[in-house]
């Protein structure tokens, strides 16, 4: 384990170049077979150099993660162990394992320790301690990188700090520990309680320089990132950096966005190749189906089925998903646009188990408005006086 | 400090603020040595049709943008009408049918008419008699206006959007056929 936490100690890229030669190696040989070399480097040389290819391969086999296929000196083919085949899972992991995060897995492994039966109390202890260390730790990290005016890192440490978690869950472990070895580890809790001040102390101490008026904040931070610049810039950001600040006024620079928008703009055609529609042509079966409000009209009389009032709850339950809903919004639009018809909902929740699902609906009444009756019959009326 | 040492920083305050100066005013070695230690460069470049050859000051590499955040890095980049004036007259310059060394005030606002429908003389105007001479961008000869220094040393990145946009303008259908200079 030792062993695969030693690849971690590198940067950001030869860890994801790790990670993925692991990765593509269980993708080429899903049977365990030998991957040849050569293979490998072609399938990751559009993302990494060569030569980091060549160091992060043989950084796995050195650590046994990766294996040749037979061992002579210039054996080409190689394959994933179970420790590479595993550091997929756990290098990710591990790497994300950072500020408190960290602090708070320690806790809970503590805690889980102190609840467990059958744990004895120099076990306890021994945790004790190793979260003591890790507190102090972490303080004394916080208090430079304060004293020091690491922003960037302050910033990055603060995004995901809470310290009234921190408390509630140390004091949840004192609770445990005091309830399960009652005075045998009060030593150790004492200890504890003071390097988890300080950290939270140290903790505070960050979030007030960091909350502190705009104006405040100025003062330290902009010498900050000059200075970080001036630390870690190359020379060429050097020139440019004590170009903007040396001179007030800077040669005219042709920005290639400009460039772009400008031929955009002298080469802008309207859109005279799309054609004029045509003058349609009237067709009587299409035009008859035209009006989208008689159709709803349709619907709702459909549903009414001649009678006044219909509650619509059981209609809802039983009709397939999504025609309840289709219904309610196509009656919805209705009862907006036309005044003879209504909808009212009573509030109640309909229920109704069918198989392994429960169905839903909200209780809803369609009506027909008084008036609207009394026209109806009269066109009813009228139709009849013409048949007649 | 020497006179000589004057000399230079003050022949490299001139090119600094210009973007270019005549070869023979600039002290090169010194001038070359300030440069590099600013992560910048001289560069001659010889001048078409037996004009005087001209250094001009680059950056090795590409040159950076403005930096949009603290610490800002100040670009003045050259307004939209002069832009789209320059881009215009380098085209009309680089044309490989026509073989131009030096375009007229007349042509560049012919063809943004051509181009556009529209008169430009209100903005394009302005550009080609002040601001692109003063970025050295263009040089005002007898015959027009030809490429001035800062054009003549454009970096390749530069150079490669300059040449897109040219293309781009000789492929309109209204890009001016008369082919000659």
């Amino acid at each position: 384990m030792l062993k695969e936490a030693a690849a971690l100690d590198c940067s950001d890229e030869e860890k994801a170049a790790t990670i993925d030669i692991c990765r593509i190696l269980a993708d080429l040989s899903p049977r365990g077979e030998a991957v040849p070399t050569r293979r490998l480097f072609e399938r990751l040389e559009g993302h990494y150099a060569r030569a980091l290819l060549e160091s992060r391969l043989s950084v796995l086999m050195r650590a046994g993660s990766v294996e040749k296929d037979r061992d002579v000196l210039h054996e080409q083919d190689v394959r994933l162990t179970l420790p590479g085949a595993l550091s997929l899972v756990l290098v990710p992991w591990i790497s994300s394992m950072f500020g408190q995060r960290a602090l708070l897995e320690l806790l809970s492994r503590a805690q889980a320790r102190a609840q467990s039966p059958a744990a004895s109390a120099e076990d306890v202890r021994a945790d004790l301690a190793e979260l003591r260390r890790v507190l102090s730790t972490y303080a004394s990290q916080l208090r430079r990188m304060v004293d020091d005016r690491r922003t960037a890192e302050m910033i990055e440490y603060a995004r995901d700090c809470d310290d009234r978690e921190l408390v509630n869950r140390i004091g949840g472990l004192r609770e445990t520990v005091a309830r399960s070895f009652p005075r045998q580890l009060a030593d150790d809790l004492d200890r504890l309680s003071i390097a988890c001040d300080w950290y939270i102390a140290q903790q505070q101490r960050l979030l007030k320089l960091l909350s502190s008026t705009p104006g405040t904040r100025g003062h330290w931070v902009r010498g900050d990132e000059v200075h970080e610049v001036m630390r870690s810039a190359a020379p060429a950001q050097l020139a440019g950096l004590w170009d903007g600040i040396a001179f007030d006024e800077a040669p005219f620079w042709v920005s290639p966005e400009k460039v772009l928008k400008a031929v955009e703009e002298l080469t802008f055609r309207p859109s005279s190749d799309v054609p004029v529609p045509e003058a349609g042509v009237h067709d009587a079966a299409t035009a008859l189906a035209g009006d989208p409000l008689e159709e709803l009209r349709m619907l709702a009389e459909h549903l009414l089925a001649g009678s006044d009032e219909r509650d619509l709850t059981e209609e809802f339950l039983t009709r397939p998903w999504p025609f309840p809903a289709v219904i309610l919004a196509d009656l919805t639009v209705l009862a907006g646009l036309d005044d003879r018809y209504m909808l009212r909902y009573p509030g109640n929740l309909a229920l109704r188990e069918t198989g392994t699902v429960t169905r839903v609906a909200t209780g809803v009444i369609l009506r027909r408005a008084p008036s609207a009756r009394r026209e109806n019959l009269r066109d009813g009326a009228v139709a009849d006086g013409v048949l007649r | 400090m020497t006179a000589q040492d004057d000399e230079v920083a003050l022949s490299l305050a001139r090119l600094r603020r210009a973007g270019w100066l005549p070869a023979s005013d600039l002290p090169f070695a010194q001038a070359e040595e300030r440069a590099a230690q600013a992560g910048r460069q001289v560069i001659i470049a010889d001048g078409e049709d037996g004009a005087a050859a001209v250094a001009v000051l680059t950056w090795q590499g590409t040159e950076p943008a403005g930096s949009k955040s603290s610490p800002w890095l100040p670009r003045r980049t050259l307004p939209a009408n002069a832009t789209k004036t320059l881009v215009v007259a380098h085209a009309l310059l680089t044309d490989p049918l026509a073989s131009r060394s030096a375009v007229t005030q007349v042509q560049v606002l012919a063809v943004i008419r051509l181009l556009t429908s529209r008169d430009a003389d209100s903005w394009a105007v302005p550009a080609l008699q002040q601001v692109l001479p003063q970025a050295g961008l263009l040089i005002l000869l007898d015959e027009g206006w030809a490429a001035g220094p800062v054009m003549r040393a454009w970096d390749p990145p530069t150079r490669d959007v300059m040449r897109h946009a040219a293309r781009r303008l000789w492929e309109h259908p209204m890009w001016p056929v008369t082919r000659h200079g």
